[in-house]
């Protein structure tokens, strides 16, 4: 069904249309949301203090209580990104269990998520500066997942679509700045006319863009939203 | 690897992540975002040298009247990250009457779009020169711009190129236009006036409505 005058069908745009109704489509795409998205929320809970097993415990339990519960209700997701909501339902979530006051850590069923604590913490640790507030941990979290998975899948289409030894050489050439070898001897090492590189390294930045408007756009709800995020995201990545 | 350009920004695979965010944004042949919202040019409301403004429609439900500037010359390339940060921080001290850029574009070549509200007005001065806006009135208008102004200096914004053209009033108040786009589409050495030439130029523009009064 599309959603928003011809803008199609997004998994976060499916959950909302489900709201707190139970639909395995719908429940089906916020766990696959959830599971690309999950680190940002790690990254906050780290960089509010928590330390390593009380951020994995809390992380596991969240997520525990929106898929196994499908507990939409508390975080009253609505209209909006799923960004958004995600921060919001975490900081409900944590509020409650302090009030709790437990350190229990979750179990009885099986996890519905893989979560990779290892890595996550791992890329916290990289990335994390003093001087950050949780909130934009966070928010460069939710950017550098985006920004990855529009690379891999423009790597992936690359690859099937063309030559690899092209894709490889000229991919590097998305964020040009002038220190990469000038498109006249790439093109001599392969094999091509120097129009023919520029050509395909304008493609490459073309379709990076769209890749990442999809990618950015499986997260809210209108086609409006998508430019709006992605300038949220900048300001996340660059500030 | 640490971008030059965006020192605080992660690396992603090589890249830097503002940049790959911003090659997005530029998407050059599309016209990025501008081009995204399906204008529909009307009229050239008029232009300077090196530059045109177009009134446009925006397609869709709200067909919005807007107000499209282009650039003759090619933008720097840090034009669309430091348009993004100009719109934030104008969007913090929003004084009245500073007008709020809504988008940006380069195009294949490098040439700047602005996407702005469209207000219904002309220059202040040549209302004043056909007496169709009073010289006290006019002088009203144009405090209210210094005081927003001198508040969009206190945080660190420069307009940089303040004239009539870009001092409108609908003839209930002004509007200055085109805040701070000089310097992000040229660079800051493009004739880009300090804060205090800022200052003088609106007491040069209050001086030319009153002698052309006065010599009437």
């Amino acid at each position: 069904m599309p959603v928003g005058g011809g803008f199609k069908t997004t998994r976060w745009s499916m959950v909302n249309a489900a709201g707190h109704s139970s639909n395995p489509k719908a429940a089906k795409a916020l766990a696959e949301l959830c599971q690309i998205y999950w680190p940002p929320l790690y990254g906050y809970l780290r960089g509010r203090g928590l330390d390593r097993e009380a951020a994995q415990d809390l992380t596991q339990g969240f997520f525990a209580r929106v898929l196994e519960r499908h507990d939409l209700r508390a975080a009253d997701p609505g209209r909006g990104r799923f960004r958004a909501f995600l921060l919001t339902a975490l900081k409900r979530y944590v509020i409650n269990e302090h009030e709790r006051a437990t350190t229990a850590r979750r179990g009885g069923g099986a996890m519905p998520l893989s979560l990779d604590f290892e890595d996550a913490e791992r890329s916290f640790s990289v990335e994390h500066r003093d001087d950050e507030t949780p909130e934009r941990v966070f928010d460069r979290k939710w950017a550098s997942i985006a920004l990855d998975r529009a690379l891999g899948r423009l790597h992936d289409e690359s690859h099937q679509t063309g030559r690899s030894d092209v894709a490889d050489t000229l991919i590097p050439y998305l964020t040009d700045t002038g220190n990469l070898p000038a498109y006249r001897e790439v093109a001599a090492a392969l094999g091509l006319s120097e129009g023919a590189v520029k050509v395909a390294v304008h493609r490459l930045r073309q379709r990076f863009g769209e890749i990442l408007r999809l990618e950015i756009g499986e997260t809210v709800v209108s086609p409006a939203e998508v430019e709006e995020e992605m300038r949220e995201l900048f300001r996340a990545v660059s500030a | 690897m640490i971008c030059a350009r965006h020192p605080a920004a992660a690396p992603r695979a090589g890249h830097c992540a503002a940049c790959l965010i911003e090659g997005a944004f530029g998407e050059a042949e599309a016209g990025g975002e501008v081009r995204r919202r399906d204008l529909t040019i009307l009229i050239p409301l008029g232009g300077s040298r090196g530059s045109t403004v177009f009134l446009v429609r925006e397609q869709g439900a709200r067909g919005r009247l807007m107000r499209l500037k282009t650039w003759d010359r090619q933008a720097r390339p840090e034009f669309l990250t430091e348009f993004e940060q100009l719109r934030a921080r104008l969007q913090e001290c929003r004084g009245a009457g500073v007008d709020v850029p809504e988008a940006a574009a380069v195009d294949a070549k490098g040439r700047a779009f602005v996407l702005s509200e469209f207000r219904q007005g002309s220059p202040i001065v040549g209302q004043v020169f056909a007496s169709r806006l009073g010289t006290e009135e006019a002088v009203g208008f144009l405090r209210a711009l210094v005081v927003s102004t001198g508040e969009a200096h206190a945080a660190g914004l420069v307009h940089g190129a303040v004239g009539p053209g870009n001092v409108i009033s609908d003839g209930r108040s002004a509007y200055l236009l085109d805040f701070g786009l000089r310097t992000a589409v040229s660079g800051p050495h493009a004739g880009v006036r300090s804060v205090s030439g800022d200052l003088d130029d609106f007491a040069a523009l209050e001086r030319s409505v009153r002698d052309a009064v006065s010599r009437r």
